[in-house]
């Protein structure tokens, strides 16, 4: 009877520790303006090691800002160890539907159409057109999926976009020139894959392809674009995937897959292609500028330039553009204080900080912007391809993301396989993506 | 000559049970040379299967750029009480509907066992609008009243088991003078340590391991827990394979000493259950 005594007694004392560690009450549920005490804006943010100080710096400079400017607001962080944005997005949408999810965050472009969709974010075009100087940031990247219909709903928070990283060791030893840097005369398709088959060889422990670019739709679109055809959907928002100009694309890639000069999933199941290129054994790939902070850090083992990505000879090339944005939660009693934290969040002092640290692409504000890419650069890369990297921002492309592209993205690259491991043609893909699109579009429409 | 192939057999399957085991070993193998090494190294080409210089600057990092050690202590508390508290209550639930005759306790149990066939995803929403309005919310409640409360499998597992053991024992003990719970206590717990041992195994691993849980519930840093915790080596775009594989590893092992510790009854539990994990 003890014995029992005392297990009851544990358990007491258990749930009564347990009771101790009580929920801090959110700030968000409370109205701002309260005197005296600094209205707390909560922004919730994806937390990466490699990233959150980049991110923290932001907001300690936005709210040494915001003192500066006599504001009584103070913003905190909300760090959501999510693995993937999806996993971020249930956080929120869980908070949201009780009432207590943050009153600002950052958010992934792909999932900005779904946000606007179910009205999950405040449209923020009067805080654009009145409050906000437009003279001091691209306003270009505006215009990602978080404009819609005239409507910003969104405040980039950095942009990446594609360039063509080159590994200038295999070039001169396959003594050919690099690839143009030159975004209006871009290296062409056809010379893409000659190089790519000028490169490919076998050496120790496999092959060394030539070239490598992931097939995924945002990477077919610009290519198409470039290519004087259309990014996945046509003006009027119809599928456009199985048009001659992005079945020619298909086919470009299909034929480097079919000789051997671009890894097939069989290979890349082994070694994924970016690790391929960081260890000398790939020439080419087209990937994010994400990456340019990597290849800046591994400059004693890995000689990398950056070029233009592959377009039509003598037209320009397009690049595919990824924008986070801030966003304003539906529901924050705070409207006016988070409009203001975001305010101080974008600013040059903002971006200033964030950039200092490497993290967030490329800034949208414009003076931080220019000094930050050499910063961001530094002497790792020839002019050359610094020129590249930034110039690249004027030849960005929107990502057509909406209601149902990442699902529709998701599901195409599941079977990209039946293609690249040659069970189908590419022609017969491009039917596939085409039809996978407009079952989407038709069920998006019901 | 038979006394040889007898001999033969037993060295052929000793061989092809090595072989499995190494086969078992190997990503545990992994995992700590790709922590002992720097995580520029780890994703060279081709792989070595012992990399030098060995480095401990993974495990420095993760003791020190993080909260490691509350971590710890959270997710050892959250697992230890639940764990403590699965089998007490599932247990007690067990006994009654193994042992005891009381009006529609089939359909009690059934109500039960339907518990497990709910998809969780569904019940995110509701529930974690249920734990805000009564303040759970950044608490460890949400993550370990419901399934103390509520735990259909270890219902379950634990009644089959108790179903088996002779009703004569249970006569004897009422002759003896204990009502249901010295029963419960003194008869049918002792006796019911191999599938005890299973689910509380099965409930450590999976507390300990539990992810989503704590994604959802917790908000303050100093609440996380180890695979919270640890999952900020992953950004968006890259993964620090020697830091997470450092952080992979000290989580594991108290799960590996448990196992250790608790291997004979959990084989035992198993096989007597037909439970596999």
């Amino acid at each position: 009877m003890k014995k029992t005594l005392c297990i009851a007694l544990a358990f007491v004392l258990a749930f009564g520790i347990l009771a101790g560690c009580g929920a801090k009450e959110t700030t968000s549920a409370s109205p701002e303006g309260s005197s005296g005490e600094p209205t707390v804006i909560r922004l919730a943010l994806m937390n990466a090691e490699t990233e959150i100080a980049g991110w923290e710096a932001m907001v300690s400079a936005a709210n040494a800002k915001l003192a500066a400017d006599g504001e009584n607001i103070v913003i905190e962080i909300q760090k959501i160890n999510a693995t993937d944005w999806p996993e971020y997005y249930q956080k929120v949408a869980a908070e949201m539907a009780a009432g207590r999810a943050p009153d600002i965050g950052r958010v992934a472009e792909s999932f900005m159409p779904t946000l606007i969709d179910r009205g999950q974010i405040v449209d923020m075009t009067d805080f654009v057109n009145n409050e906000l100087d437009q003279s001091q940031y691209y306003m270009k990247t505006f215009e990602n999926a978080g404009y819609v219909d005239g409507r910003y709903y969104g405040l980039p928070s950095g942009l990446y976009n594609y360039v063509l990283y080159y590994n200038k060791d295999l070039f001169d030893a396959a003594g050919i020139a690099y690839p143009s840097s030159d975004w209006n005369n871009p290296t062409s398709f056809e010379e893409i894959e000659e190089m790519a088959a000028a490169l490919t060889k076998q050496i120790e422990g496999g092959t060394q392809f030539g070239f490598y670019s992931a097939p995924y739709m945002a990477e077919v679109g610009m290519y198409s674009k470039s290519k004087g055809g259309f990014s996945v959907f046509d003006d009027n928002g119809n599928p456009i995937m199985n048009s001659a100009v992005t079945k020619d694309v298909y086919n470009w890639y299909d034929r480097m897959l079919t000789s051997g000069t671009m890894p097939t999933p069989t290979s890349t199941d082994i070694m994924d292609a970016m690790t391929m290129f960081t260890n000398n054994r790939l020439g080419m790939i087209v990937d994010g500028t994400w990456y340019l902070g990597m290849f800046g850090a591994m400059t004693d083992t890995l000689n990398v330039g950056i070029a233009a990505v592959p377009g039509a000879k003598g037209a320009p090339s397009y690049t595919s553009q990824f924008v986070d944005s801030f966003v304003m939660f539906t529901g924050t009693k705070q409207e006016a204080a988070a409009y203001k934290a975001l305010a101080a969040i974008i600013s040059k002092e903002g971006f200033e900080a964030l950039a200092a640290t490497g993290v967030g692409g490329i800034p949208v504000q414009r003076e931080v912007s220019a000094a930050v890419t050499d910063t961001l650069l530094g002497d790792k890369f020839s002019e050359d391809g610094k020129a590249c990297a930034k110039n690249s921002l004027d030849y960005t492309l929107k990502v057509p993301y909406n209601a149902f592209y990442q699902q529709a993205d998701e599901k195409v690259n599941n079977m990209m396989g039946e293609w690249m491991l040659g069970q189908i043609s590419a022609d017969e893909f491009a039917e596939k993506v085409q039809d996978i699109l407009l079952a989407y579009k038709a069920e998006a429409e019901k | 000559m038979k006394n040889k192939s007898e001999k033969a057999k037993r060295i052929l399957s000793s061989a092809i049970l090595m072989f499995a085991s190494l086969g078992m070993l190997f990503p545990f193998f992994w995992m700590v040379k790709t922590a002992l090494m720097p995580n520029k190294a780890t994703l060279t080409y081709p792989p070595k299967l012992i990399e030098w210089p060995i480095v401990f600057d993974n495990f420095i990092k993760v003791f020190t750029s993080t909260g490691l050690s509350r971590a710890v202590l959270n997710s050892l508390f959250i697992a230890v009480v639940s764990t403590a508290g699965v089998l007490f209550f599932t247990s007690l639930a067990a006994y009654a509907f193994a042992k005891i005759r009381f009006r529609r306790s089939g359909f009690y149990f059934g109500m039960i066992f339907a518990t497990m066939l709910i998809p969780s995803q569904i019940l995110l929403i509701p529930m974690y609008v249920l734990f805000a309005k009564i303040g759970w919310v950044d608490t460890y409640l949400p993550l370990i009243v419901p399934q103390v409360m509520i735990n259909g499998y270890g219902v379950f597992l634990i009644r089959q088991f108790m179903v088996g053991i002779p009703d004569s024992y249970i006569e004897a003990a009422k002759l003896d003078g204990l009502g249901h719970f010295g029963i419960y206590w003194r008869i049918m717990l002792p006796l019911s340590k191999p599938p005890l041992i299973t689910l509380g195994v099965f409930t450590f691993i999976g507390n300990w391991n539990n992810f989503f849980g704590a994604l959802i519930y917790l908000d303050s840093e100093e609440k996380f827990t180890l695979p919270l915790l640890m999952n900020i080596f992953r950004s968006q775009y890259t993964v620090e394979w020697g830091t997470l594989m450092a952080g992979a590893t000290i989580t594991v092992l108290p799960l590996i000493v448990i196992y250790l510790f608790a291997q004979k009854s959990f084989i035992e539990g198993i096989a007597m259950t037909g439970v596999k994990g």
